[in-house]
């Protein structure tokens, strides 16, 4: 599943990045790595853009962004 | 498991001339505040060329040596990924500092030390800021600075620009590298290491002058950097030996987090988990049912307090320079001829008075835009209304900006700066003279009361939307037709600082530089464009407003509003004076309407000069202006700046001649859409150069004249 349909509160491990290149480049910069961890913490009030928690960082990704985040269950 | 290898020590040149010293570090790291509390008055704020990226340096003479600091855009890592990043990298590579102050977030090493081990590649000598440690003992973590030290092979000091912490050290940790010369250690992990020490001996061997410090060109090969390998490829400097070394960059920077995380593991004791403040005051301000509400409330409370704080003082200013230090200017120039004084009075007095009184104004709004910036809220702002502003194709921080517009321009303006990429840095700009200010809005209300009765206050809302409508329209067309403006160069990703508290005194200090930046370039343009106006509205000296050049050249050029529906010269006169302030186009049309003896009469009643009792009158108003801003504060809730001060009826009888509803209208859009009073313009050539300057006057001069054409033939439709 991508980061978008991630459920608020759960923590999720990421699995691949399909973005462009120089974007993938940023969100790894930012710690968004493959096989990192992802706290996704809520949704802005009007549905977009999606805070998450990565490394102790509080980050705001637009969905647009996220759509290329793949990611599955932290168990 | 991971080894890390001191690398070569070497002795940098002598210093000569001045020293290049760049402070570089992630964006929130507190960076500004540092740089602000060492180079204390001597920081200048300008921008980097052609671009509206601010720029803070200082030069400082510190034991007859000249020092120049510079403050560099913040950046999470080196390979440009916005505007900010790439003159942070460019400095770096082009200027050569001779140091570099790496200022690290201590609360977040893991995000700060990607940065370090980049700025490692330069080969430049480095020095490294632990800023915030203050907030780093509170939150019971520790750090072994000596074993990061040795790691990293730089001086590492413990520091808080926003409470002055550790700056002393600082400065002796510069001098110490400075005068040895140390370079940092550039860690890699091992199997990489020897990937990079390869990569740079081949590139070393081939003897040629790169462009760049040769680690960094070997750390770029390595991880396969396009623009690098594309450029070295060209030189034909890459043969199969070191392309078969290549990686992707997604290995490379695996390998950077993994190093990354075992230096912590290494030098990092938390006591206990990480202050969870921050989170538990987000669930209130990002709350899904609170978020927007609590923004909206703040909004207006940020709104009411800038400007019903400062219109007390901002009246008093202006009562002060015109009435009182023009005044007894001119009675002790007696001997000049009349129309030098009206000169000095009227233009220079009276330029010096609009600069001035707009330092309550600007001193108020940069204290609270600081304390939004600084404690984190702004970004939580952003977060909030992004979805509303990504519509439009800007991005969510752009809002505030906008509001501000509405109660003054110029701060507005100046609010850009905070944004995060240079196309919302300017397209905000160019929305921002759209936002009907408040000095438009004595012009509505007079208009409004003559023409339009119990509709009044629809017909101002409406100017209002009109205007915003406008700017909305005007941002599309523009993202449309201009191609660098059109694809969304920096996907909204943004980082959620901690929440602080920034101390009182950094706050003012940051305020007291910023109204001084205002002072020192806002003055010369304003200044000239007052002595401008003054010499068509005024000569030939002593003619009625009838025969002045302004009224002159108004009757020349009415037919070209014809169309519009003000043909008459006297609305027309009024367009010049409305640059130097909105609000003057009703002083202008009381001149012109009411005759002669309204014409420049300070000047010509003989004034009393009575020094005794108008100084005490001075400080009355002082004190009421105190007095003003308190009841403001209790009327919280009523929009003090809609009330009308007072009614002129006879002008109001005199507009009726000289208007119809229709062009009254039609005069007012004029006025909402044309170009900005002179503060403004000053501010907006400061923030993003003439060209763009003559861009902005342009478009509005031509969407004032349209759109005025359009709502009068079109109402004249209906009408006949």
């Amino acid at each position: 599943m991508v980061l978008n349909k991630a459920l608020k509160n759960k923590k999720y491990r990421v699995i691949d990045i399909k973005l462009d290149e120089k974007l993938a480049r940023r969100l790894q910069e930012l710690g968004i790595v493959k096989g990192g961890k992802v706290h996704m913490v809520r949704r802005a009030p009007l549905g977009d853009p999606i805070h998450i928690c990565v490394n102790g960082q509080n980050i705001s990704l637009r969905d647009s962004v996220c759509s290329g985040i793949v990611i599955e269950e932290d168990k | 498991m991971f080894r890390y290898r001191h690398r070569r020590r070497q002795i940098a040149q002598p210093l000569e001339g001045s020293i290049k010293i760049a402070f570089v570090g992630n964006p929130n790291v507190g960076k500004s505040a540092l740089i602000n509390a060492i180079a204390g008055s001597n920081l200048k704020v300008g921008n980097w060329p052609g671009v509206t990226v601010e720029k803070k340096e200082a030069n400082l003479i510190i034991n007859g040596k000249m020092f120049s600091l510079v403050d560099l855009p913040g950046a999470y890592s080196l390979n440009p990924f916005s505007l900010e990043e790439k003159i942070t990298r460019d400095f770096l590579i082009n200027e050569k500092p001779d140091l570099i102050v790496n200022v690290v977030d201590s609360n977040q090493l893991e995000k700060s030390l990607f940065l370090t081990l980049a700025l490692s590649e330069f080969e430049i000598p480095m020095v490294i800021a632990l800023n915030f440690f203050d907030e780093m003992i509170k939150n019971k973590t520790e750090i072994d600075i000596k074993k990061l030290k040795e790691l990293l092979s730089v001086e590492i000091v413990p520091t808080s620009g926003m409470k002055k912490i550790g700056l002393d050290a600082l400065r002796k940790a510069i001098y110490k590298t400075l005068n040895e010369g140390t370079l940092p250690n550039i860690l890699f992990e091992e199997s990489l290491d020897r990937k990079f020490n390869q990569i740079r001996e081949m590139l070393s061997d081939k003897n040629i002058n790169l462009d760049y410090p040769l680690s960094f060109a070997a750390a770029r090969v390595l991880e396969n950097d396009l623009q690098v390998v594309e450029e070295l490829q060209n030189k034909n400097l890459l043969d199969k030996k070191i392309t078969d070394l290549l990686l992707d960059n997604t290995t490379y920077i695996q390998s950077r987090y993994r190093l990354i995380s075992s230096i912590c593991n290494s030098i990092l004791v938390r006591r206990i988990n990480e202050n969870n403040l921050t989170q538990k005051i987000d669930s209130v301000l990002l709350n899904k049912f609170l978020g927007l509400p609590l923004f909206v409330i703040m909004m207006f409370v940020v709104f009411k307090l800038t400007f019903d704080l400062s219109q007390p003082f901002v009246d008093f200013t202006g009562y002060l320079i015109n009435n009182y230090i023009g005044k007894y200017t001119i009675y002790l120039l007696w001997f000049l001829p009349d129309i030098f004084k009206s000169l000095i009075r009227e233009a220079i007095i009276g330029g010096v008075g609009s600069v001035v009184s707009f330092f309550p104004l600007i001193g108020i709004f940069f204290l609270f835009i600081s304390i939004l910036e600084e404690s984190g809220y702004m970004t939580r702002a952003a977060f909030l209304i992004d979805k509303l502003m990504n519509s439009i194709g800007l991005s969510g921080k752009v809002f505030i900006p906008l509001i501000l517009g509405f109660g003054c321009n110029v701060p507005a303006i100046y609010a850009t700066k905070g944004l995060d990429s240079q196309k919302d840095r300017l397209l905000a700009g160019l929305m921002i003279p759209l936002m009907s200010c408040s000095a438009r809005l004595p012009v509505y209300l007079l208009f409004t009361a003559a023409f339009f009765g119990s509709f009044k206050e629809l017909v101002i809302l409406g100017l209002y939307f009109l205007g915003a409508f406008i700017a909305i329209i005007l941002v599309i067309l523009l993202q449309l037709a201009v191609p660098s403006l059109k694809m969304n160069s920096t996907p909204f990703i943004l980082e959620l600082p901690p929440y602080r508290i920034p101390p009182l005194k950094f706050l003012l200090r940051l305020t007291g530089f910023r109204v001084k930046s205002f002072i020192r370039k806002a003055g010369s343009v304003i200044l000239f464009t007052m002595i401008l106006v003054w010499s068509v509205n005024s000569l030939p000296y002593n003619a009625p407003p009838g025969e002045s050049y302004l009224a002159q050249g108004s009757k020349a050029i009415a037919f070209i509003f014809a169309p519009v529906g003000f043909d008459k010269w006297e609305a027309v006169a009024t367009l010049l004076p409305s640059v130097v302030a909105k609000e003057a186009v009703i002083g202008t049309l009381g001149q012109i309407l009411e005759g002669e003896q309204g014409a420049s009469k300070e000047i010509k009643i003989p004034e009393k000069y009575n020094f005794l009792s108008d100084t005490s009158e001075v400080i009355v108003k002082f004190k009421n202006s105190f007095i003003e801003t308190g009841s403001n504060l209790l009327n919280f809730f009523t929009i003090s700046s809609f009330q009308e001060k007072e009614k002129n009826e006879s002008l109001m009888n005199r507009l009726k001649v000289l208007f119809t509803p229709l062009s009254a209208l039609s005069f007012m859009i004029f006025i909402l859409l044309f170009v900005p009073c002179i503060v403004t313009i000053s501010v907006f050539i400061q923030e993003y150069g003439i060209k763009w300057t003559i861009f902005e006057i342009c478009m509005l001069l031509v969407i004032s004249y349209s759109v005025s054409t359009l709502v009068f033939q079109t109402g004249r439709l209906f009408i006949h």
